[in-house]
């Protein structure tokens, strides 16, 4: 039953690695793209890949330990590997894509070595930080990814919502709608929680990358990434909301504004003290109904449709009229896919006649694929430009060969590859369980 | 290629800086915020609010008594033990089924040595380990000896006490019980070859008088948290 937030995690992980591979596949088929918008949709897409295999792990792990807890050899330890490794790609994904979309960060070819050059870097010491069973580490600096972002996306939303409307109203809304979109789909979870930071809540201040996993001082570093995340989050909330006053609402003005409410009303439910974790299961209590529709909807449904938005409204997939109905066709699948889950989750939670939700999962099947119809051309037809009526200088050029794109691909599957063989070596030599119980001992300690 | 810098596209001073300025004040004050109720005002509980638990679990064992005798020829007897719901219902779970199977030579011929006797559990009827490492499904004896049969019935169950890390209380008393494990039939199936100290026409030994002991252990849990 999808009230288990289990099946909830797995249709948004399918979900997660078919936007994707749909991604990946479009993309490498269109000619029109810059060579910032080429590079963006491969990171995107491998982003997806990434974190879907992460997200299947991840409900593998809850529910292992769920059921066995953290078992000496238990294979716990290869899901909670396979996760935190593929957030490395995620992570370092993120801060590459936040470096060249919407707005290249680098503006010489020096800038891109240096750049990548520490990314790749950061991502090779992670991998060897894991492999010497350091697990999640301080010097792995987690909670890098939002930070990087939240200022990136941040200053550049900023920058161009702001941005003197008579110079280029329609490209510079359009940059600040994908920094706000992107930022949205990293970081929506953590905007649920903004009264919990202000207000002292446990359900934030006890956050930590992984149950029991991690030390005092990483969670203290994941937590100030998720506290510029939310000053970031709330300023561009607020500026939304002036836009609005005047006239200028986007997609993003209600996202926003929504996600930030919902956070308000999420803290007359989680702020008493209890500690209501996204991957709960198994109680109906108002606290869990709440994360499952909040926290874990935006992990499993809200990113991937929020990217699915963002790739198709800003020209990312190749849109010619061969290709067009592929691209619809796919979307039509992932708004079914989407739509039963999600009927499904809410029949589960409030009780209803199955004929009842059956009948309704009929009429939103069909009207979703009747709106799809109007919205997709909509979509399609939309301004895609970013770049028109803005300075050159905004956008420098690289000379960036489809080689390289081809080969970024193929480095990114034996990645993943070699990541997942990573979490496999962990598993049996038992680094994560020793590593709890080192933090076990090391708290024992303290209290005597 | 563009040499213009990016920190100056982004804050020169003919470009509106304000909101920029706005944004990264507002991100220095939450962070020191968040820094301050961290590591202050809400430290200790933050500290502390991963110890885990540590629990000690105690089996405190009860037993379920029950004997058969019979008068074993060159045949198979089958024997039965139940247990009832009811029996179990004041326990958090059964552990253990011993069985000891007990004989001397009772023919009363002289020079008769024992007779051999074996006896063996069929691995069906009530949900147990039958496969367990502790199991003891079958046994033969040939010198009058006990033969002691032994079926673990709640998984991994030895009476001794257990040290646990992690977890509720609830979850370890949950993983620990149930109504279940060794409900049902347990069957006892003995077969007696008898030995003769001549041939006929001297006096023959036909078979043994055997006598056997069922003890059931049920437990229950005392989980104290250290």
């Amino acid at each position: 039953m999808a009230s288990d937030p289990s099946s909830l995690r797995l249709i948004g992980a399918i979900l997660t690695i078919l936007i994707g591979f749909m991604t990946l596949y479009f993309t490498r088929r269109n000619d029109q793209l810059e060579w910032n918008e080429r590079l963006a949709a491969h990171l995107l897409a491998w982003i997806l890949i990434a974190k879907g295999i992460g997200n299947t792990a991840v409900d593998y792990a809850i529910r292992a330990i769920e059921t066995g807890g953290f078992t000496d050899q238990g294979v716990w330890q290869l899901s909670v590997g396979i996760l935190w490794c593929m957030d490395f790609i995620f992570s370092s994904g993120l801060i590459c894509l936040a470096l060249v979309f919407p707005i290249p960060m680098i503006r010489k070819a020096s800038h891109m070595k240096i750049a990548l050059g520490a990314v790749i870097g950061l991502l090779v010491f992670r991998v060897v930080t894991q492999l010497l069973g350091f697990g999640v580490a301080l010097i792995q600096l987690p909670g890098l990814a939002y930070l990087a972002c939240a200022l990136i996306w941040g200053s550049v939303y900023v920058k161009f919502r702001l941005m003197d409307e008579l110079r280029s109203e329609e490209s510079s809304r359009n940059i600040a709608n994908v920094a706000g979109l992107l930022l949205l789909f990293h970081a929506g979870h953590v905007w649920f929680m903004w009264p919990g930071m202000i207000l002292q809540a446990e359900y934030f201040y006890y956050i930590e990358p992984f149950v029991g996993l991690t030390s005092m001082p990483v969670d203290f570093l994941w937590q100030s990434s998720y506290t510029v995340l939310i000053a970031v989050g709330l300023f561009m909330c607020g500026v939304e909301i002036y836009q609005w006053s005047k006239g200028r609402a986007e997609l993003l003005t209600y996202m926003l504004v929504s996600y930030f409410s919902l956070g308000l009303v999420g803290y007359a439910i989680l702020g008493q003290g209890e500690n209501a974790l996204w991957w709960q299961s198994g109680s109906q209590s108002l606290d869990v109904i709440w994360t499952t529709l909040t926290s874990a909807m935006h992990f499993s449904m809200m990113r991937p449709v929020i990217m699915m938005y963002v790739i198709l409204r800003y020209g990312l997939f190749e849109t010619t009229p061969e290709m067009k109905p592929k691209a619809k066709l796919m979307v039509i699948i992932l708004i079914v896919i989407a739509t039963s889950a999600l009927l499904e989750l809410i029949q589960a939670l409030v009780p209803m006649n199955e004929m009842f939700s059956a009948a309704a999962l009929g009429i939103l099947v069909a009207f979703g694929i009747g709106w799809e119809e109007r919205s997709f051309d909509n979509l399609m037809n939309a301004s895609k430009q970013m770049r028109k009526g803005l300075d050159a200088r905004w956008f420098p050029e690289f000379p960036v060969q489809r080689i390289v794109f081809a080969r970024l691909d193929r480095g990114m599957a034996v990645l993943i590859l070699f990541l997942i063989l990573v979490a496999f070596v962990q598993w049996q030599t038992n680094v994560w369980y020793d590593q709890l119980m080192f933090e076990a001992i090391e708290t024992w300690g303290a209290d005597e | 290629m563009t040499d213009g810098s990016l920190v100056q596209d982004f804050f020169a001073r003919d470009q509106p800086r304000k909101p920029l300025f706005a944004m990264y004040a507002l991100i220095i004050l939450l962070v020191s915020y968040h820094a301050l109720v961290f590591t202050v005002i809400k430290g200790d509980d933050i500290q502390t609010k991963d110890a885990l638990s540590a629990y000690s679990l105690e089996f405190q064992e009860s037993t379920l008594t029950a004997s058969d005798e019979a008068y074993v020829q060159d045949q198979t007897v089958t024997m039965e033990f139940d247990l009832e719901q009811s029996d179990v219902q004041a326990y958090d779970g059964v552990g253990l089924l011993n069985v000891v199977v007990s004989y001397s030579e009772s023919s009363g011929l002289p020079l008769d040595d024992c007779d051999t006797v074996t006896a063996s559990i069929p691995p069906s009827g009530p949900s147990a380990e039958w496969g367990h490492v502790n199991s003891v499904l079958s046994g033969t004896s040939d010198d009058c000896s006990d033969i002691v049969l032994t079926v673990v019935v709640f998984p991994n169950y030895t009476g001794e006490p257990m040290q646990m890390v992690g977890g509720l209380s609830s979850q370890h008393l949950d993983a620990w019980s149930s109504q279940v494990h060794g409900v049902g039939t347990f069957t006892l199936n003995l077969e007696v070859s008898s030995s003769s100290p001549a041939p006929p026409p001297s006096p023959q030994d036909d078979g043994e008088a055997v006598s056997v002991a069922w003890t059931a252990t049920l437990y229950e849990l005392d989980l104290v948290e250290l």
